[in-house]
Formats: structure tokens, C-alpha cells, sequence
């Protein structure tokens, strides 16, 4: 069944676009907005726009920015040695919330996947190998625990090892402050498989 | 592990059905075609979220309907009850919980519920394609490891990604090695982990299943697992692996597809060393599956310290050329044992001091009844 406006009809259609959503909750979103005032509706699309227009991908590390390079690599108090390299623009704030990390990131956009068609030429790959120059002393290798996340670590070490660089790749294990009874079993399992010395 | 009770919504042939077992021999009895097997089926995709009749999960929905809805109460050994309720909705596909807690994955909980089903359906398992064996091996083990589960799951979906460079290859060679190169890394280490753990499960299940075949044949018959790898130069050396990639990278790309594997191994069952597949008659193949599930049942309580349910549909009454006495022993030492049989196989040959309790669940027309009415009017009638 579709509405008689047209232009809910178009909000509808353009929200359940969205990721995670259907159109039913599509037409709770379109009703929210519908009943909300002039105001509130015209930031919204501002901000949409906006998006769109101030951000790009920083040219050094690909993460999201609205200034070029991005704030992180600007910064000259933090530890241009080392380079943290992760999937995606959100997984830089990920780490970047502990304030344990001060080394730079470079964001990939994604991960090696022939059935997705993304091969190496897809990611930001060659900028990566670029940035491996004499000041840079270590690359961590934060990719996803996925298939695809460990192969990509492999790739990236086949070739950035050649550049006398030392590679390394982050640690799989229990979350802390969780009860081993409640950890599930692959990470009990990858736990276990990456154990250390006392 | 015993089931206490089932209660089905829009399942196959059932629309609203409870049914209450007893904790140890229930015969569930009726014509055809009345939903025997569907209730042992039931109980299989609570326990094992998989049907042994199906891989479709639409197939258990009641005709016209979009959702079905399984609940199982269950007693663990250590007396903690649990409810298991499978939820499916063509939308929303298969969600299990268990005591109201949505569960992520399949791999929390596989294995936990244990159960053995014995069914026509096994006759594959030594009657079919390679491809049946290494699903019977991948489903058990699965069960008593779920490392391998994992394993086997990132093997498959690395064998897909595989596969995909090599057709992609057919067209394009362009930097060819470079992109495989990780995935044959990946390759090297499953695989190498994946056949390590089936030699090793094979010979545990060899070591029971051998005793207990040897007693229900009368000690006529040796029975043997004979494990074929596909990469017969074996995984212990990884440069010879890499040789063999290297020289069969021609053959891969024309296939499309990975030649090595523990997906393309052979795990051949012997009779007095002959493949039971060609040379085995219906009645050694039946014997052999009696033995290779009740071993399978012993290895999952000595390994998961868990007594599996047994589920034996249809086949009690031609279980008839083994020898009996060994085969009540082995009966006798069940727990939980779930028998569908046709109404006219009601009178079981059951062992003369058969001291288990058994319930008797009658199906006719799809309404479930256990009442001693039915088996009085069927006295009566005899």
C-alpha cells in the first residue's frame, strides 16, 4: 500500500534506502519528521548536505576529515613511528577512545574480498606502502578477526616485511573484566591459541 | 540429557501440538504419514539446529504458513533444566533461544544438546558420495570440538574466496600470485589443522565403533576407517604444498576451483578391508551404521560428558540379522531412547526383562495421544 502524498511516498522510499532499514520503519521515521516543526526538519537536511560537502578522506590516511590532513595526522605531539592500520573511518575512534595508542592510523576501506570484488587495487593499499618511509619504524595490523581481516594482515606483511619494516598484528582474546564462563568459545579458543609466557 | 516435553506451532503436518515424554523408552506409533518422524525431527532442529531430512529450513513450515515455532524442555546430566525454543519466520529466518536468551551464533551452543539419530536417511553416510562421509565426519566432530566447527568454517568460506581469484584468473592473470598468495596461506593452515583433527577423530571412533561391530556381527565382520587425502604428499611439509600450488596453477584456473583439501578428501569405510560401498550387502551396511552410531553416542558422553538422547526412526523392526542379546545390551545402556515405528510393529521384540519404563505416544490424524485406549482397542482387535 503506498500513500497519496508523493512526497512522503519519496522520504519513505529514500529512508528505507538506509542501511538497517525496512519500510516500516521508514514510515515511523518519515511520521517523526512529518510531525516535527519546520526547523528541526530543515537541520536535519542540513546536516545531510553538509556531510556531504565539508568531508573528505584525508589524503595522508583515509580517514573521514573536514581539514586535509586530518586532525590526527596534524598533530605533532603524537608518535609518528608508528602506524595502526584498520578497515574502516569508525574503527580509528574505536581505538582512539582507550588514549592508550599516540602512533598515526591509515584507514584501508575495507578488506580483501574476491566474492565482494574487492581485490588490493580497491583499498588504500599503495598509500599505505608509501607512507613506509625511513621515520616509520612499526605497522600494527588492526584488521577485523574475520577470514578476510586475517588475510589481509597476511598480504600487507608479504609486503611490507621486504621494506625492513617490522609488522605486527594485534592480539586475540578475552575481553577484560569478563568471567571466562561467559566468554564465548572461539575466543575462549583464540584465547588459548595466542597464549603468552608467565 | 533427557527431553522432557515438545511443544510444536505451524510445524510440518502439526498446527498447535504439546507432546510429554518419559525419561526413558518412548515409542511413538501410528499409520503413515501421520508426523512420526516429524516429531523425531523436532527434536533434532532444537537440539542440533539441523534437520537430518532437510537443509531447507522453509520445508519444516506447515503448508501456507510463515512462521513455525519448536520448544524443547530438557534436563542436562547435572540436573539444570533448560527451555530451547527455535523461532522461524520466512522474514526473519531461524533465531534459537535458550531459557529467553537469544543466542548469537550456532557455535555457543552446538554440541551441548547432544543427540544420536539413527534414520533411514544414514543409509548415504556409507551408500553415497565422498561428500556424505566428510559431512557425517564435519557434523560429529563438529559436536565433540568446536574449534573445528570454526575451522571448518573459515576453511569453507577461504575455499570460496579462493575459488573466486581462480575464475577471476581465467580472464585476467594480472598480479595473479600476489592475491592468492594469502588465501593459500590460509589454505595451508586449515587445511593442515582440519585433516589433523579427522585422522585423530577417526581413529578414536574406530577404537569404539570396532568392539561394538565385531559383537553385533558375532565376530564375523572387521570394520575399518581408511582416510584418503586429496594432497597425498601430506600437510607436515608446507613447501612441498606450495610446490604442488605452483605447478597445478594451470589445472586450478581452468577448474575455477581448489584441487587439495580436506574438502576433496575420501574417507572410505572397509568391510575385511573391502569398501562396504561396493561390496557391502543391506544388511552388513544397516549393521555397520547400528555400530558407527551407538560409537558415535560413546564418544560424545566420554568427550562432552553429556548422555546424548538416541533417536531411532523406523528402523527398530529391520534391525533383525544382528545379534540380538549384543544389541539389548547396548539398548539396555541407553538413556533416552525415542522409537517411531508403524502401528502394526506396536508388539517391539523388547528384551524378555526389559525393567525401562516406556511410554507409548499414539499419532493418528495428527492429533497426539498417549492413552492406554488405543492400545487397548488394538489388543482387542488382535
Amino acid at each position: 500500500m503506498f500513500y497519496s502524498s508523493p512526497s512522503l511516498e519519496n522520504l519513505i522510499g529514500e529512508l528505507s534506502r538506509l542501511p538497517g532499514i525496512g519500510r516500516k520503519s521508514a514510515q515511523r521515521l518519515a511520521f517523526f519528521i512529518l510531525k516535527r516543526s519546520d526547523e528541526d526538519a530543515e537541520k536535519l537536511a542540513e546536516a545531510i548536505v553538509r556531510i556531504k560537502r565539508n568531508t573528505r578522506f584525508c589524503s595522508v590516511c583515509s580517514n573521514i576529515t573536514e581539514t586535509d590532513p586530518c586532525s590526527i595526522c596534524s598533530d605533532t605531539k603524537r608518535d609518528r613511528k608508528t602506524i595502526c592500520v584498520v578497515e574502516e573511518p569508525h574503527d580509528i575512534l574505536a581505538v582512539e577512545k582507550l588514549g592508550q595508542y599516540f602512533g598515526l592510523y591509515h584507514v584501508l576501506g575495507g578488506v580483501l574480498s574476491p566474492l565482494d570484488n574487492i581485490g588490493p587495487e580497491d583499498l588504500n593499499i599503495k598509500s599505505l606502502l608509501n607512507r613506509c618511509t625511513e621515520d616509520v619504524d612499526e605497522i600494527i595490523v588492526a584488521t577485523n578477526p574475520s577470514i578476510e581481516g586475517e588475510a589481509t594482515a597476511l598480504y600487507l606483511s608479504r609486503l611490507i616485511k621486504p621494506l625492513g619494516k617490522k609488522i605486527t598484528r594485534i592480539a586475540r582474546g578475552i575481553p577484560a573484566g569478563s568471567d571466562l564462563e561467559f566468554v564465548d568459545d572461539v575466543t575462549l579458543i583464540r584465547a588459548f591459541e595466542g597464549r603468552s609466557d608467565l | 540429557m533427557i527431553i522432557r516435553s515438545v511443544k510444536l506451532n505451524n510445524y510440518r503436518n502439526f498446527s498447535k501440538k504439546k507432546v510429554d515424554f518419559c525419561d526413558s523408552v518412548n515409542i511413538i506409533f501410528g499409520f503413515n504419514g501421520q508426523g512420526k518422524t516429524n516429531i523425531l525431527e523436532a527434536l533434532s532442529v532444537a537440539c542440533l539446529s539441523k534437520s537430518f531430512r532437510t537443509r531447507n529450513d522453509g520445508d519444516l513450515l506447515q503448508f501456507g504458513k510463515e512462521s513455525f515455532q519448536i520448544v524443547i524442555d530438557v534436563v542436562l546430566d547435572n540436573e539444570i533444566e533448560k527451555e530451547i525454543k527455535v523461532d522461524y519466520s520466512v522474514i526473519n529466518h531461524k533465531n534459537i533461544e535458550i531459557d529467553h536468551t537469544k543466542i548469537k551464533s550456532i557455535l555457543e551452543i552446538f554440541g551441548t544438546f547432544p543427540i544420536v539419530i539413527l534414520s533411514p536417511e544414514d543409509d548415504i553416510i556409507t551408500n553415497g558420495p565422498p561428500q556424505e562421509r566428510r559431512n557425517f565426519i564435519n557434523f560429529v566432530l563438529s559436536q565433540l570440538d568446536r574449534e573445528y566447527l570454526k575451522n571448518y568454517q573459515d576453511f569453507d568460506r577461504t575455499i570460496k574466496q579462493r575459488n573466486k581469484i581462480l575464475q577471476d584468473a581465467k580472464e585476467n592473470r594480472y598480479k595473479f600470485s600476489e592475491k592468492i598468495d594469502p588465501w593459500n596461506e590460509k589454505l595451508y593452515q586449515l587445511s593442515k589443522t582440519i585433516t589433523e583433527k579427522r585422522k585423530e577423530f577417526l581413529k578414536a571412533l574406530q577404537e569404539v565403533a570396532y568392539p561394538i561391530h565385531q559383537e553385533l556381527t558375532v565376530y564375523s565382520e572387521k570394520s575399518s576407517f581408511n582416510y584418503k587425502p586429496s594432497f597425498q604428499q601430506g600437510w607436515q611439509k608446507k613447501d612441498l604444498f606450495f610446490k604442488y600450488l605452483e605447478e597445478h596453477k594451470n589445472e586450478e584456473i581452468l577448474k575455477g576451483s581448489s584441487l587439495i583439501g580436506p574438502h576433496r578428501d575420501e574417507i572410505r569405510i572397509l568391510l575385511d578391508g573391502y569398501d562396504i560401498r561396493k561390496y557391502g550387502s543391506r544388511g552388513q551396511h544397516r549393521t555397520f551404521l547400528l555400530a558407527l552410531k551407538i560409537a558415535v553416542y560413546k564418544l560424545i558422553l566420554q568427550k562432552r560428558r553429556e548422555t546424548p538422547v538416541f533417536l531411532l526412526d523406523d528402523v527398530y523392526s529391520e534391525i533383525d540379522d544382528v545379534r540380538e542379546q549384543a544389541f539389548n545390551d547396548y539398548f539396555m545402556a541407553l538413556k533416552q531412547v525415542f522409537i517411531t515405528t508403524h502401528e502394526k510393529n506396536i508388539k517391539l521384540d523388547l528384551p524378555e526383562k526389559f525393567d525401562k519404563e516406556i511410554k507409548y505416544i499414539y499419532i493418528d490424524n495428527n492429533n497426539l495421544k498417549t492413552t492406554e485406549e488405543v492400545l487397548f482397542q488394538n489388543e482387542k482387535q488382535f
